[in-house]
Formats: structure tokens, sequence, C-alpha cells
């Protein structure tokens, strides 16, 4: 016996284009669409109701659009698949709707095999994005890599006081010496010889500025 | 039963392969097509003769689907064009008709495809807004 079809929800404001859609869904034998929506708040409704293993969403709609919905419909049904199609290949919907959690982003200009096939994927737990849009979640992706490396080496390194301090104390300076030297208060040197040895992961003087002599911070 | 020869004219998209869904699943309609959007379309209408012919397009300002209908429509003047995208929920019809020109006909004509009035009242909340 051949398994059940995957049921689908279809939510889209244009009828005629959801008509066909529904025809070609139709057409294959493990998808079936049990249901069709016209706006983000209908398809609320529906995916309660329903309970269909995969809603194929439109982006923009009259009233709520598909970003809002998919937003609410994986906050209350966070097993569901949602795969957005949408003519709009924007960068911040892109982003908006896998951010609240959207497994897929389609382009409506792609062929109805290379759809089917999205969504076969899709069920089976895959991500289903567009091939040029895929390129550019990679690209953001390594954006935002690259934007947080330096904050973590940042978390790291010393200030310009720090160093002022600490190349005080690799030269046996004690903590009024810098105070003199630096003009500063007795507890901010404490605080600063604290803060880098923090940041250094040591827990003397002498190994502050060995591990700063060996990272080339003096 | 006498079937409505319907040209497609369409770009390989996925709205125009739900077009061609619904097309080939309705009675009565001879799907023609589908074609591609080009120049030569226009020309190759006369070989297959058609009752209609759908330009679907990518959107409203398809600039290239937009000179092909006008093209037909200059062309076959008494072929029907349907104009559909996806980006409004509407499709537009055009079709160019000659009649003699008799002012009872002029009349019947403006009758038959006059938009319907707004009455005054209607038209001046309307500008308000």
């Amino acid at each position: 016996m051949s398994a059940k079809p995957a049921r689908i929800l279809l939510v889209d404001d244009h009828i005629l284009f959801r008509e066909g859609l529904a025809g070609i869904l139709n057409a294959q034998a493990d998808l079936q669409v049990i249901g069709e929506a016209n706006d983000g708040l209908e398809a609320l409704v529906k995916a309660q109701e329903l309970k269909p293993d995969l809603i194929l969403m439109d982006v923009q709609m009259p009233g709520m659009d598909g970003i809002e919905a998919v937003r609410q419909i994986k906050q209350n049904q966070p097993e569901m698949i949602v795969v957005m199609l949408t003519v709009r290949g924007d960068d911040e919907l892109l982003f908006e709707a896998l951010k609240n959690g959207a497994q897929g982003y389609l382009l409506k200009e792609i062929r109805a095999q290379g759809l089917l096939d999205m969504l076969r994927s899709a069920l089976q737990g895959e991500a289903a994005v567009s091939p040029h849009l895929a390129g550019r979640v990679l690209a953001e992706f390594r954006r935002l890599s690259v934007g947080t490396a330096p904050e973590k080496e940042d978390a790291g390194a010393l200030t310009e006081r720090e160093n002022q301090v600490l190349i005080q104390a690799a030269d046996g300076a004690t903590d009024k010496e810098i105070a003199a030297e630096l003009n500063i208060s007795l507890n901010t040197v404490k605080t600063h010889v604290r803060n880098i040895l923090s940041k250094l992961h040591v827990r003397t003087r002498r190994e502050a500025a060995k591990a700063a002599k060996a990272k080339g911070l003096l | 039963m006498h079937k409505q020869r319907v040209l497609l004219v369409c770009a390989k998209h996925l709205f125009s392969e739900s077009m061609e869904m619904v097309l080939r699943a309705a009675t009565g309609v001879e799907l023609l097509g589908p074609w591609a959007i080009e120049t030569e379309t226009c020309s190759r209408i006369s070989e297959i003769n058609p009752n209609v012919v759908i330009v679907v397009e990518k959107n409203a300002r398809d600039e290239k689907a937009v000179a092909l209908a006008s093209a037909i429509l200059e062309k076959y003047p008494e072929l029907p064009v349907i104009r559909a995208n996806l980006t409004e929920n509407i499709f537009r019809v055009f079709s160019m008709h000659s009649y003699p020109a008799r002012g009872m006909d002029l009349l019947k004509t403006i009758r038959r495809i006059s938009k319907t009035a707004i009455p005054s009242n209607e038209r001046s909340t309307k500008n308000n807004d």
C-alpha cells in the first residue's frame, strides 16, 4: 500500500494562480491540497483546523501578510513546515521569513517540477530555498560570522590604559608606582589589573606579562 | 461540442504552468501552445487561428508582453487578448471591434461598453478621501 499523501494548505490571494497550483499539486500521487486560504489570518485559522503537513504561503497578501502569519503559526505549531512562495526576492523579506521559522523561500519564477522537488525536500526536513537566494543566505551568514569574529577577539583585547598598566607591571612596578606613573588612583590600577588577568586568562602579573608578550601585545 | 481554441503565450514559470493546468482541465477549451513571448509570435498566430490569446506577464509592467499584446491587437483586431500577471489579482480583456460609422451604432456601443457612472454625491466623497 502506498504512503498517505502529504497534506498541503495553500495560502495565496491570487485566486487564479492558487487554482492552477492546486491542480499541479493534486496531480501528484504523494501530495494533496487539503485547504486554501486567501490571507495570513485565514491561514492561521485553517492551520489550526486542518493541521496540514506543509503550508505553502505567499508573502504579500492583504491584511495579515505571510511573514507575520508564519511567525504566529510557528509560535502556536512549532512543528509545522511552512514554505514561502513569492514574486519578491528582497533580502529583507527572505531573512525575516527564515527568522520567523519558514523552512523554505521560493520564487514564483520557479518551474513546477522545481517546486515539487523543493516541497518534497521540505517535507523530509530539508531547507527549500531557490538556488540564487540560497547564495544570498550563505553570504549573509558569512557576513554575520565575520561581523561577530572581531567582537570575540575584542573581548580578549586590552584597552589602551590596560596596556599601559601591563607594560608597567611587566617592568616590575607596584600598583602604587603604576598609579603615580599614570596619574590614576590605586583602586583604578587594581581594577585594570583584575581586568587584564581576566582577559588574558591568567592568575598573576608575571603570567600576564608572559601571555601579553606571546600575543604580541607588548 | 465546439471548443474555444485558446493560445497561451507566456514565459516558462509557475504562474504560466498554473494557467496551463486550469485551461487543460477546462471543458470546452482546446489549449494551443504555450508559446514564448517573442516578436515572431505575432506573425505565427494566423497559422493556428485561435479564438482567444492569453498573454501571461511577469508583472503589470512587463514591457515585452505588453508590446506583444498590442502588436496582436493591431494585426488581428477581431482577436481578443487576455492579459494576466501575478502581481494583480485580475486579468484584463482587450478586444477591438469595427462598426459602421453610424450614429445609431455609436450610441449602442457607448451603452454597451460604458463603465457604470458614479453618482455625483459619491464622487464628491471619493474626492475627499
